[in-house]
């Protein structure tokens, strides 16, 4: 578990600037296979506010991955836009050279011939301001003190996922994309990074979007619950439970029992766990 | 549908065959181009044209002059790669099998593959003089430390759990070895024998030219000798021609078969001479 | 325990111990079969090689022409790591180029490498370039098809890991791609070095007016074994000492994350 201090001085380096809105338009993504054209989603629309914690939810193979890699970038998008807006307001085109975007993947994807802290370094290429002990510092932030020189086949699971984090988080971005992240995990080490997560999330304030096929994470962590399926968004939930969310209350299982229906409404029940 | 399949098969013309043909094609300007380069820059003109060498190498086998020098080095090839195949499953099986196995023959396997080949056949001829025996035991002396390796890491990284398993449901031995076992080693040894036997041929080429009065190295040196560049060239082309026939008439096929159902096997071991 | 389980671990267990049992063994043999069978001239013996072998170093006869042979490896040896990687990168990187060479491969690797030895001593005649270019040209397929597997291999996850956070194309094929494929491209490099020196004493037997190879062909001629074994037995030494001190410890400086990340498995 994390020990961050509210150190003032901490705070102040790590804190960002205004989160960034994520705004979707008519967005779709298909691929050409084999046999022909298959479209993922199409005409889709969101809007997520800054400062958000927005988690997309679907099936295996609802293309809620492929959603994410086209709004962070790493796809081209067959139709629509996708548009960063940062909270100081002035941007250009679609917001990718102003807004900053960290991205965490369900496996950690460190390059295996680096420390941690040079994985960290690795995607700070024409920063004037890093230095290592920027990335000491992010690394202190989930919990590696004792890992900086470490190389990835050193860690555990749960500890090279938590680099990854670091990573994401060290660029100091407005948005946070992750996908999966915690599936990979045994359900201890999962847990405590959900709550670590939240914690980060709550003292530096970014726009998350989350993607997990787990109901139960969904409540835990989400203020909304965004469902993809049949290539559309069929539900959008606000989650109005208090933080933090005590996963045996009745308060919480009532609402996943909510979510459960909602979340195999559209077809005819398979397990979604 | 017809549309569709018309262009299928039009694009797999120009994915695979376009470019073979390419490769084809520059391999008869390069070796046009040595050949003219040589003939204008040098006293004598020692490499030969593609047509004369292939037009001579033809009328090797329809004369079937060829079969003299041919048939004996492909005999010395399968007595020595069987020896081989012999010798070297025995050591490798010692080697995965049991410790003292794996640090007494180490040396051996080491000493094995570190041997120059001329002094192979420079000792071979020595010992043998001129004959039969000098390839094949070259080729089993050199090949064999090569199948060890692959034989010892085949039984190394045999699945001793599904060993323990079909022995906890009384699995007679025969119907192991046969159904589980085998299978498990199949990779190996087909690794040990697709390279052993190229490695084979390269040993009996290299000994018949120091230690043998007949067979295919025998006799390209001999043409050498005399100044026969085409005659040489010919031998040369002739014997590819089986080789080409052996690694894609036989080998690449049954190298897709046996290695089917893994895929975990380690390049490095596999590499040729 | 007792002494007894402790000199029975020591006589099985300790590496360098069975090392020198296997030594013992094979040189028994040896002895014994020459010796045994009245077959010294044909086999030679332990004593009259290591006498042979130390009389090579004395008289310093031994130096013009491992120089001779070091040369046309390191000659040769370049070669077939500038020739291999640049084939196996244009492989790698293009998916035409890799349908094209092919077949090359496919072919380079079962090719005899003799034959090339002998062209090249028709084209060349005495000196360094036969050899050079035989250990050059043989084993570059290896080469290639080991560096053009490492760049295939390439985890994409990786790559798309540094698009997403924009990393530029240089600093990802430099930090990614080039580190990514160095373990393959070594394994290449090795093999072309082990190719090179059997190689150049090959070419060097056909056709060279000094060299190790050439002073083997020499032995040959006079039919003498322990001449033979003598060039034999002190090349190797000078290669297996040159494999350990050199490149093994490039090999462990340039994959220690290896190293470190095993012990931690």
């Amino acid at each position: 578990m994390s020990e961050h201090t509210t150190d003032e001085t901490e705070t102040d380096r790590l804190a960002s600037d205004d989160a960034a809105a994520i705004r979707v338009e008519g967005l779709g993504k298909r691929f050409e296979t084999g046999e022909g054209v298959e479209t993922v989603f199409s005409d889709l629309d969101l809007e997520i506010d800054p400062g958000s914690f927005v988690v997309l939810i679907g099936k295996s193979g609802s293309g809620k991955s492929t959603l994410l890699d086209v709004i962070s970038g790493v796809l081209e998008p067959s139709e629509g836009s996708v548009t960063f807006v940062p909270g100081d307001a002035d941007i250009e085109g679609n917001g990718r050279e102003e807004v900053e975007i960290g991205h965490v993947f369900q496996s950690p994807r460190l390059l295996p011939w680096d420390t941690a802290v040079e994985n960290i370094e690795f995607v700070h290429e024409d920063d004037p301001d890093y230095t290592d002990d920027l990335a000491r510092e992010y690394l202190d932030l989930v919990g590696l003190s004792e890992h900086y020189e470490k190389f990835p086949g050193q860690l555990s699971g749960g500890q090279r996922q938590r680099v990854g984090i670091a990573r994401a988080l060290s660029i100091d971005p407005e948005v946070l994309l992750l996908d999966e992240p915690f599936s990979n995990l045994d359900e201890i080490t999962a847990d405590s990074l959900r709550r670590e997560l939240l914690s980060v999330w709550r003292e530096l304030g970014k726009t998350v979007l989350f993607v997990t096929h787990d109901i139960t994470e969904a409540v835990q962590l989400a203020d909304r619950i965004l469902m993809l399926g049949d290539g559309e968004i069929y539900a959008d939930l606000e989650v109005d439970l208090p933080r933090p969310r005590d996963v045996d209350s009745g308060a919480f299982v009532r609402f996943r029992g909510r979510a459960v229906e909602r979340f195999h409404s559209i077809d005819g029940g398979e397990d979604g766990r | 549908m017809a549309v569709e399949g018309a262009r299928l098969r039009g694009g797999d013309l120009t994915d695979r065959w376009l470019p073979r043909a390419v490769g084809l094609g520059l391999t008869f300007v390069l070796w046009w181009g040595l050949a003219k380069w040589f003939e204008l820059t040098s006293p004598v003109s020692p490499i030969p044209y593609p047509v004369e060498t292939l037009t001579a190498a033809a009328d090797l086998y329809l004369t079937g002059a060829v079969f003299a020098h041919l048939l004996p080095t492909l005999s010395r090839i399968v007595v020595g790669f069987a020896g081989a195949m012999l010798l070297g499953t025995v050591a490798g099986v010692l080697m995965g099998t049991t410790a003292y196995g794996e640090k007494f023959l180490s040396p051996f396997v080491v000493l094995g593959l570190a041997l120059p080949s001329v002094a192979l056949a420079a000792m071979a001829r020595l010992v043998w003089g001129f004959s039969f025996a000098a390839p094949t035991t070259a080729a089993a002396v050199a090949v064999s430390p090569f199948v060890a390796i692959n034989v010892w890491k085949g039984v190394e990284n045999l699945d001793r759990d599904r060993l323990e398993m079909a022995r906890s449901f009384e699995v007679s031995n025969r119907r192991l070895l046969r159904r589980v076992l085998l299978p498990d080693v199949a990779p190996a040894l087909f690794a040990a024998s697709r390279f052993g036997v190229a490695l084979s041929w390269k040993v009996v080429t290299v000994t018949e030219v120091f230690a043998a009065a007949s067979g295919v190295g025998y006799r390209v040196n001999q043409a050498r000798g005399s100044y026969q560049y085409v005659d040489a060239g010919a031998w040369v082309v002739a014997f590819m021609a089986v080789v080409v026939l052996v690694e894609y008439g036989a080998f690449k096929p049954l190298e897709r078969r046996a290695f089917a159902h893994r895929d975990d096997e380690d390049v490095e071991l596999t590499g040729a001479r | 325990m007792s002494t007894a389980t402790g000199l029975r671990r020591l006589l099985v267990e300790n590496r360098q111990v069975v090392f020198l049992e296997a030594l013992a063994t094979a040189a028994a043999l040896w002895w014994l079969a020459s010796a045994g069978f009245g077959l010294t001239d044909t086999l030679s013996s332990p004593p009259l090689v290591a006498a042979a072998v130390a009389e090579l170093l004395a008289s310093g006869e031994w130096v013009p022409h491992f120089s001779a042979t070091g040369r046309r490896i390191a000659y040769g040896f370049a070669i077939s790591t500038v020739l291999g990687t640049a084939f196996g990168l244009l492989m790698g990187l293009y998916g035409f180029w890799e349908k094209v060479f092919q077949d090359y491969i496919t072919v380079g690797l079962a090719f005899p490498s003799v034959f090339i030895a002998l062209f090249a001593a028709m084209a060349f005649g005495v000196g360094d370039t036969a050899p050079t270019v035989t250990a050059g040209i043989a084993p570059f397929p290896f080469v290639a098809q080991n560096v053009y597997q490492g760049v295939n291999n390439v985890d994409t996850g990786l790559l798309e890991m540094a698009r997403s956070f924009e990393v530029s194309r240089i600093r990802t094929l430099g930090r990614v791609v080039f580190r990514s494929v160095l373990p393959e491209w070594f394994a290449g490099v090795r093999y072309g070095f082990a190719g090179a020196w059997k190689l150049v004493t090959l070419a060097e037997a056909i056709a060279a007016e000094q060299g190790v190879g050439f002073m083997i062909q020499t032995e040959l001629t006079r039919l003498s074994m322990t001449g033979v074994l003598a060039w034999t037995v002190l090349f190797g030494a000078v290669i297996a000492v040159f494999e350990y001190l050199v490149l093994r410890r490039i090999e462990e400086r340039v994959f220690d994350w290896r190293e470190q990340s095993a012990v931690a498995w």
